[in-house]
Order: C-alpha cells, then structure tokens, then sequence
C-alpha cells in the first residue's frame, strides 16, 4: 500500500518534469547563415498558417553576441502573399537569443529578412523557412461545399414557379367564370 | 383650400384608422427590422465593393482587414435580426396574434412560423456565416490571389443573392399588405414605404456587380474569346428590371430604379479609393505592384447600361398600354426584352472605354478594366448569341418573381 503511494507520487513527479522539460525545449532546430554570422534558431511552435510562430533566434558560436533588428517575413517565390511584420525582442531567459514572433497568413516558402550585427559588422540576409498548412480539402469537396447552395437557391425557384402558375391559372379560371365581363386576367404573360 | 385642408384631415384620419388596425403591431415589426436589414445589407454591400479592391490593390493578408468587418458586421447583424424576427413571430404565431397566420407566414422545419422573406435572408445570412472560415482556409492554402470563382467566393454570394432575394419578399410582402388594406398608407411620389424599400434593393441589387464586373474576364476557347461580363449585366438587368415592372405595374419605376442606382454606384467609386488610402495609411499598409487606388469612372457610368434597358422595359409597356394588347399593367413578351438587352450589355461598357480614351484621355483607367472592357469585335459577335439566351431565360424568370412580389403576403 505504501509502496503503492510512493509510485503514483515518482510517476506524478517524472510527468511534472517532462511536461516542463517540454516546455522549456523546441521542438525544432535550424542553423542558418547571415554574413559571417551562424545563427541558430529554435521553434517552439511550428510555423503554421494563421498561427502565431514562437521561435527564438540567436548566434549558433558559443559567447558570439549578436544583435537583430529590421524582420520581415516574405513570400518566397511561388508563395502568392504579401510581406508580413515581424516583432522581434530580446529573450528574458536565455541572454543574446531574441524571440521573433509572427503569424504567417499562407502556406509555403517564406522568407525570413533580418538584419544581424556583431563584432565583423552588420549584414542583412534571408532565411528561408516552410510554412505548414492544416490538411488540404480535396479540389472537388471545396467545389460540392461551394456551389451547395446552388441546389437550394433552384429548388425555391421551382417551387416559385409552381407558385406562381397555379395562382395564375386560378386567376384565369376565376376570370373565364365572371365572363363576359371583358377584363384581362391580371397575371397572364405571354 | 378650404377643400385642400378636409382632404389633409381626411388623409389624417384615414393614417390614423391604419394605425388602429389589430395587425398594426405585427407591420411595424416587420417593417421596422426590414428596414435595419436593408441598412445592414447596404454596409455589407459597400464592404464588398472595398473588398474587391483590397484584394486587388493591397492584398489579403489577414481574415479580420476592415471591409471584411464591414461586410461580416452587415451580415451578422442581418442575421440575427433575422433569427429574432423567427423567434418572435413562431411565439406569436402560436399565441394566435393579428396578422401572423398562415397567410402571412411560412412554416420552416415544421415548427418555425416566419415571413418566407425573413426565412430567405437568413438561410442566406447563414450560408455566408459558412462560407466566410472556408473562404479563409482557401486563401490559406492558395494564397491572397485566389480568383473571384473560387468555391467559397462563389459560395458567399449565393449566400448573399439568397439574402437580397429574402429581403425583397419581405418588403414586397409587406407592400401588398399595405396594398390590401382598407386604409390607405402614407406614399411618397405615389409608393409606400414597403415600395420605397423594394425599389432600393433593386437598384442595389444592380449596383453590386458593377464594382466586380472586371472580375468577369473573358473564356478563351482556341484563338477566340468568349466575353463573361455581358453575362452578368444581362443577367441583372433582365431578371431585376423586369421584376421591377411587374412588381409595382406603374410606368416609370424602372427609372427610378435607375434614379437609384446611378447615386449609389458613384457613392462606391467614390468611397473605395478613398477608404483604401484612408485604411493604407492608418495601418502603415504598401499597395501591390505599385498599384495606387483610383476612381474608377468607366464603372461610375456603367448605370448607362441599365438606363437604356430601362428606357427599353418602359417603352414595351408603354406600346403595350397604348395599343390595348394587356390590361392591368401586365407585360407581354418579356423574353423579347431579355434578348435585346444583350445588345447593351456586350456593347456598351467598351464604348465607355472608348469614349474615354477619346474625349477625356487625361483619366486613368486600371489595368482590369483596360484588360476585360477592351474586347475585339468578333469576340462581342461570338458572346452575343450566349448573352441574349441568358437575357430570355432571365427576363422570363423576371416575370415570376415580379407576379410573386405583386401577389405573395406570406
């Protein structure tokens, strides 16, 4: 029974330090050139579209301090998007590592613009990064959800044609009964 | 004047009789929300028109940019003063209140009672409320580029088609209360409120396609092109000014539907650009491809077009009254005015072109309109034929809604 206890509480203690540990590390790792510079970025969260991308940025040389100002994310060719803002601050926990935080609007290849500077000087480079979408709907299900309304909007219509020709012939009848009372029917169209 | 101030107070008394009718409260709340939706379609209507050219000039970038708060603010407050107008009306329905019975009403899923009006608009309020995640989602996936007949575009404006439909019927339905009741309303230039509001859905049911008319780019089949824009001028024209005859029955009210329209299409060419660069600059935002926004004025005199169909539509009913062929202000033939609208519908946007390449050469013209507005002479022979079958089947589907909206009270 004791020992029983001592388990449930080393396993609560062990799922305590991976969830944090998972908390503090990336997810994912890239190394990146810029001038001189080797950078290192890690991704806490994925690149995704319409989701805030929480990534740090910083020199991959141990001891190399390095500043980063003036991002933008770009499309890269073949990315059908407009230039996004990107914030960037420096770190609290980690010292010389920057956050860099921005929502992607598109999926594909983009282009992430900084300017890096640091003991051999400022230099201005892209990135390039991969922006993942939510599963792709098949061409012809978008089309079946798209025009459904079609189906609805020319069953109304019939039904309003109905409507309407027998209110018509009704009206007709109405009239050839009244004869010869010379009126035209109200509704007859040619 | 003696005898001009008992006809006032007689008017008076009569006004003052309809307001003492048992169906005075149900007319009123359908009236007054009637005329908040038709506010909240006309927002949504101008955030599509600066939409279109946000696409165009600035770039999608985002679900939540202002003309799409404009337009999700018209539609989602249209929709639900549409759902209110359900809940209120089935708890009086079954409450057994004047005016709301099955002649006035439609019943949905069996237990719903509401104005088929009401019900329209808000299957079309929610079709777009469906459309608009989708919409994103596509623009996620193909970028901000994604054309005007992408599926959930198309999905949107059926919704909305739906909705503006819906708002007519209400408003018509109401007309014919009015036009049934033992007392008279009050008119202004010989049309009821309910009328009034009609005819403003009309003319902006025309209005709406001219700001996207460009997108309606030529089909090209081999080395000729089939032109799509007369497609959709004939399609509204046709089907709206033909309805709108048939719906009042009183020479004169396509053109006032005109009289409509031509303010509120230059009000749109006038407030996108300025919105655009208002909105640009506030947010810091650059134009694409070093595109500035501009008033575009081949579509500020596109209403032309309807004018002309309109003259047409006038002048058939005035031959067909003077001759005695139809009695009780019917229309005969009508498909025949559906396929000679086709003629100014492929002719006329490029002769705007032309005449101001000609006599004002110093406006600019954007690129889309100089793209799609510009076609050959053989194309506009080929195009003829599909436009002026489209105008016939239109004009007679006209005839339909237009004996529906004379008639219908539910």
């Amino acid at each position: 029974m004791r020992n029983g206890k001592i388990h449930v509480c080393l396993s609560l203690l062990f799922l305590v330090m991976v969830f944090t540990a998972a908390g503090s590390s990336p997810l994912a790792t890239q190394t990146a050139r810029i001038g001189p510079y080797r950078l290192l970025l890690s991704f806490y969260s994925l690149p995704r579209t319409g989701e805030r991308l929480n990534m740090t940025i910083q020199s991959a040389t141990s001891g190399e301090n390095l500043r980063f100002s003036q991002a933008i994310l770009n499309p890269a060719p073949g990315t059908d998007a407009t230039p996004v803002g990107v914030a960037l601050s420096p770190d609290g926990d980690t010292p010389g590592a920057y956050d860099v935080n921005v929502t992607p609007p598109i999926r594909g290849a983009w282009l992430l613009h900084l300017t890096v500077s640091g003991p051999a000087g400022s230099f201005a480079g892209d990135i390039p990064m991969n922006v993942l979408s939510p599963p792709v709907m098949p061409m012809w299900l978008g089309w079946l959800i798209g025009l459904s309304p079609v189906s609805l909007l020319l069953t109304f219509i019939w039904m309003q044609v109905r409507w309407r020709n027998a209110r018509r012939d009704r009206v007709r009848q109405e009239l050839l009964q009244q004869e010869p009372r010379p009126l035209e029917p109200e509704s007859a169209h040619g | 004047m003696a005898h001009g101030i008992a006809q006032r107070k007689e008017k008076a008394a009569s006004y003052k009789l309809a307001s003492m009718q048992p169906d005075f409260m149900e007319r009123r709340i359908r009236q007054t929300s009637g005329w908040i939706m038709l506010g909240l379609m006309l927002l949504a209507e101008l955030g599509l028109a600066w939409d279109r050219r946000w696409h165009d000039i600035v770039g999608r970038d985002q679900f939540w940019i202002p003309p799409h708060i404009m337009m999700y603010t018209g539609v989602a407050g249209a929709g639900l003063i549409t759902l209110g107008i359900v809940l209120v009306d089935t708890q009086r329905y079954y409450q057994k209140k004047a005016g709301v019975d099955d002649s006035s009403t439609s019943s949905v899923l069996g237990f719903f009672h509401a104005p088929l009006g009401f019900i329209l608009l808000g299957f079309g309020m929610l079709i777009d409320a469906i459309a608009a995640p989708f919409d994103n989602y596509w623009h996620e996936l193909y970028g901000i580029d994604v054309t005007f007949w992408a599926p959930f575009h198309l999905m949107g404006h059926l919704g909305a088609a739906i909705g503006g439909l819906g708002i007519i019927y209400a408003f018509a339905s109401e007309a014919v209360q009015q036009r049934q009741a033992e007392h008279p309303s009050r008119r202004l230039l010989g049309l009821t409120g309910p009328e009034w509001a009609v005819v403003v859905i009309l003319a902006a049911f025309m209005e709406i396609i001219l700001p996207a008319l460009t997108a309606f780019t030529p089909v090209v089949l081999g080395s000729v092109q089939l032109l799509s824009y007369p497609l959709i001028l004939v399609l509204t024209a046709s089907l709206f000014l033909v309805s709108a005859y048939l719906c009042f029955r009183k020479p004169g009210i396509t053109l006032l539907t005109i009289l409509i329209l031509w303010p509120l299409s230059i009000a749109t060419e006038l407030f996108t650009p300025f919105a655009l660069r208002f909105m640009a600059m506030r947010l810091g935002l650059t134009y694409r491809l070093g595109r500035e926004p501009i008033v575009d004025v081949t579509l500020a005199l596109l209403p032309v077009f309807y004018l002309v169909c309109a003259l047409m539509v006038e002048a058939a009913v005035a031959w067909q009254r003077r001759s005695g062929k139809v009695g009780n202000g019917d229309l005969r033939g009508a498909w025949l005015l559906g396929i000679l609208m086709a003629i100014p519908a492929v002719v006329i946007p490029p002769a705007i072109v032309h005449a101001l390449h000609l006599w004002a050469p110093g406006i600019p013209l954007p690129p889309d309109v100089v793209q799609v507005l510009q076609p050959t002479w053989l194309n506009m022979l080929l195009s003829l034929p599909l436009a002026m079958l489209l105008g016939a089947i239109m004009a007679s589907l006209g005839t339909v809604f237009g004996d529906i909206w004379h008639w219908n009270t539910q």
